[in-house]
């Protein structure tokens, strides 16, 4: 049955990833673990615009969100890491509530220049409110980390080996739940909705109500990213809420595959291996991120896992 | 008191007729194309720099003021044909290549320019005596330039055949193509002249503000908020716009600091399309 | 026989009636001031020129648009405020012209997206936890319109014939009160016709059916009553025999082929 297959591929996919920690000479394992951590921000993102077919162009925002509603009370409140996680998810559920209710009114193109409009609001709010934020120069929450208590450990949440543990944790929780729920009912009324909206609303949909839905599951993901990537790094700074930070998930996404559910991972590795590539020969590196995007809108839309689906694993999920 | 008005007016006045120049060319590009030109603020960055370019090899502010807008409209032109052409001006695909478009011509400035921001003198030095005060020379020559670009491009599109045919491409590209209207080549001149008009406008800025890799975003977020305000496309309209926000430029900076005016500016934009509601460009 | 029963049924209640509908575009009348009574069970006809309103008629009813001025009423009910997806949950479904189907989603669920819309109703249905009855209530509305072996099928992939039977399978899956079928024969093959016809034969009197059609010989054999409009107005009303034999269709409609 196509479903065990799908099923098979998305556990060994999760089992290599985990094996990985292991194996991996240091920077490596730095990149893996940073590459783990904006899959998941990617998978949030293809929620809306591989499934929902909606083009968000601030996402930033949401994973910045859950950097700062994570980060800012660990470091002036010192509060602990557990809660900073769920403060910073509910930061991005909340700020995709707000954000989503406002930008869905505007339909076709509207849609992508009011998220991007609103995705610079919350950069510039970043800087506006320097004496909090201290804008670029961040927010280092090393030294004011508590470590997260599990029972009777101790677990130091800046220790790379503690760090990979936790972006493979979340990567491979957000990995199921996407999986789920590309193919519920609901992914499936989202997909309706994509493909022929006048259709899905004529058969009983309300096409306002299950996108506002995947804007929030979307936007709590993705803050749930930031709020994981800032306590294992112990850092927060606005470069996440900056426009680039709203492309690079359009990016990875397209590369990969919008509408596959391991397309974020691939465009996330690729791209972050390219980048630091690159980055070796000039300080203009963000060349290769335009180019990539003129290239596969041009001629490569299905993106690397969408060919594959296409051409040969059509039960490829 | 008069001197203080007499100034505001002016000031406001020439930055209004900046602001149209820089955002006429998107509202082209949104009324006859029917796209989100993301690059757009982009053109304008390359007309400054290219100016500061040519102004310092040759001496000339003329020459740059020539050859820039034409450099720009080249570059607008081969983007037309090798990138938006083939995927038919289509709304989504369009608004994410622009966007890598983006990109790619920012980080090519940056690599061929630097970060650094550069200045141009005024080529037209020297104030007119007013009663109450002197007024630059150079800035009465930009808002001259930039009205009779203006008022060019209104000709042109209103009272000439050229005009028609883009006028008739906008209503409907399909009925217009069978009357022998040549739709594609309309759309590339007129995304090569919004570029164009960008373009002199960042030629006419560099010597009031200086060349920056990065000067393109504040272009496009104003372009954005006047053809917004203006009716989506509607040149007239966009013009208008561009004249309140250049008046009203003068009273934020006193009150705002740029990061401020910025997220206002940002969200006026927003809150404009979302009020609106329904979409961008189909239908205004 | 059935016309007979239709007829007891005139002095009850109509299962959806319009009262003065008018829909205007600009400057343009598409329909004035248009009175129609459909009742329950009945398969309901309705022909005329181009452009003389029948799509807009059927689409207004179904909730596409709101009429310009008139209202709308479902067993007596007022639901001329109530949107298109409401009058879905509440019995009106309807199949466009211009087969309307999720192209890059299979047969299978295609018609999964509107069995589940009436199977799955309450917000812990989305667990899925009833995926075989509704793998169960598609393959009964596949079986009934024939499209059984196309269940894995991309939609998009399919000939038009095809995609307009997906269509109906949706609309079917509904388990509507009121179906509504915008000209469903056009593009399918002689045998697909009989095949539909008989479809909509079937329908009745379980539900009710508002058919539009061009092709003639189909309507007029398969429906109780049908009304003829022209210009966006009602124009004569009547039993197939009495259609055919009016002099005024015959010039307004019938003479002009179709």
């Amino acid at each position: 049955m196509t479903g065990g297959r799908a099923l098979a591929l998305h556990l060994g996919v999760a089992a290599v990833l985990g094996v990985l920690q292991f194996v991996l000479p240091p920077f490596h394992h730095g990149m893996v673990t940073r590459i783990l951590f904006f899959s998941t921000y990617a998978m949030a993102y293809n929620l809306l615009f591989g499934y929902a077919g909606l083009l968000s162009l601030g996402h930033a925002m949401f994973f910045a969100a859950g950097m700062y509603g994570a980060g800012l009370p660990v470091y002036y409140l010192g509060m602990g890491s557990g809660s900073a996680f769920l403060l910073g998810l509910g930061s991005g559920l909340l700020l995709a509530a707000a954000v989503g209710a406002a930008s869905l009114r505007a339909s076709g193109s509207a849609f992508p220049v009011v998220t991007m409009m609103f995705g610079q609001v919350s950069y510039l709010l970043t800087l506006h409110f320097n004496w909090i934020t201290f804008a670029d120069q961040g927010l280092v929450l090393v030294d004011r980390l508590l470590p997260l208590h599990l029972g009777p450990w101790s677990v130091p949440l800046t220790d790379p080996a503690v760090r990979y543990v936790l972006a493979w944790g979340l990567f491979t929780v957000v990995l199921w739940v996407s999986l789920w729920i590309v193919r519920s009912p609901f992914g499936r009324i989202l997909v309706a909705l994509r493909e022929h909206e006048e259709r899905a609303r004529m058969m009983g949909y309300d096409p306002f109500r299950y996108r506002w839905v995947a804007v929030c599951l979307s936007g709590g993901v993705a803050g749930a990213a930031g709020a994981a990537y800032a306590l294992s790094f112990g850092y927060v700074g606005n470069a996440f809420a900056s426009i680039l930070y709203s492309i690079y998930p359009l990016l990875w996404v397209l590369l990969g595959g919008a509408g596959t559910t391991l397309g974020p991972l691939v465009g996330v590795l690729l791209m972050t291996y390219a980048v630091d590539v690159v980055s070796g020969f000039t300080s203009a590196y963000l060349v290769v991120v335009g180019l990539a995007l003129v290239l596969v809108t041009l001629g490569f839309p299905q993106g690397i896992l969408g060919r594959v689906r296409a051409r040969w694993w059509r039960w490829l999920p | 008191m008069t001197g203080q008005l007499v100034l505001a007016l002016l000031e406001g006045t020439t930055s209004g007729l900046l602001v149209a120049l820089t955002s006429v060319g998107l509202a082209l590009a949104f009324g006859i194309l029917r796209i989100v030109n993301v690059a757009h603020g982009a053109f304008f960055m390359l007309g400054a720099v290219l100016a500061w370019g040519i102004t310092t090899a040759t001496g000339s502010f003329l020459l740059a003021l020539s050859l820039a807008p034409v450099s720009v409209m080249l570059i607008a032109a081969v983007m037309d044909r090798l990138v938006l052409r083939p995927v038919r001006y289509a709304s989504g695909p369009t608004i994410v290549a622009t966007l890598g478009l983006l990109y790619v011509l920012e980080q090519l400035t940056l690599a061929l320019y630097g970060p650094e921001a550069r200045a141009v003198a005024a080529p037209l030095a020297g104030t007119v005596e007013l009663p109450w005060f002197g007024y630059s020379i150079y800035k009465l020559a930009v808002g001259a330039v930039s009205a009779f670009l203006l008022l060019g491009t209104w000709v042109v599109v209103t009272r000439t055949s050229l005009g028609l045919r883009m006028r008739a491409t906008q209503q409907d590209p399909e009925i217009a193509q069978a009357f022998g209207v040549p739709v594609y080549r309309i759309y590339s001149l007129t995304f090569a002249t919004s570029a164009g008009l960008a373009a002199v406008a960042g030629v006419l800025v560099v010597p009031l503000q200086q060349a920056h890799y990065l000067m393109g975003l504040d272009a496009l977020l104003v372009s954005f908020m006047a053809v917004v305000l203006g009716g989506l496309g509607r040149i007239g309209g966009t013009v208008a716009a561009s004249f309140l926000i250049g008046w009203t430029d003068g009273i934020v900076s006193i009150f705002f600091t740029p990061t401020l005016a910025r997220i206002v500016a940002s969200l006026i934009v927003a809150f404009v399309l979302v009020a609106r509601g329904g979409g961008l460009v189909e239908g205004s | 026989m059935a016309v007979a029963a239709v007829r007891e049924t005139l002095d009850r209640t109509p299962l959806l009636e319009t009262v003065g509908l008018r829909r205007t575009f600009g400057g343009l009348v598409a329909l004035d001031d248009v009175h129609l009574r459909i009742f329950h069970g009945e398969i309901r006809g309705l022909i005329g020129p181009n452009g003389a309103g029948k799509s807009t008629l059927a689409g207004l009813i179904a909730g596409r648009h709101k009429p310009t001025a008139g209202r709308i009423l479902l067993e007596g009910r007022d639901i001329t405020r109530r949107s298109g997806p409401e009058r879905v949950l509440l019995g009106i479904a309807m199949a466009f012209q211009i087969p309307a189907v999720f192209g890059n989603l299979t047969v299978f669920e295609n018609v999964a997206a509107a069995a589940q819309r009436v199977l799955l109703r309450r917000p812990l249905d989305f667990l899925d936890l009833r995926a075989r009855r509704l793998a169960e209530r598609v393959a009964e509305v596949l079986e009934r319109v024939g499209l059984q072996d196309a269940r894995d099928e991309l939609a998009r992939h399919l000939p038009y014939g095809h995609q307009r039977l997906v269509e109906i399978a949706m609309v079917l899956a509904l388990k509507p009160r009121l179906v509504i079928l915008d000209e469903p024969t056009q593009g399918l093959a002689p045998d697909e016709v009989a095949q539909l016809t008989a479809l909509v034969r079937d329908l009745s009197p379980e539900a009710t059916v508002l058919l539009i059609e061009h092709n003639l010989p189909v309507v007029l054999d398969v429906s109780h009553r049908v009304t003829v409009m022209e210009g966006g107005r009602i124009f004569f009303e009547g039993t197939p025999a009495e259609v055919e034999a009016d002099p005024g269709v015959q010039r307004v409609y019938l003479g002009a082929g179709g």
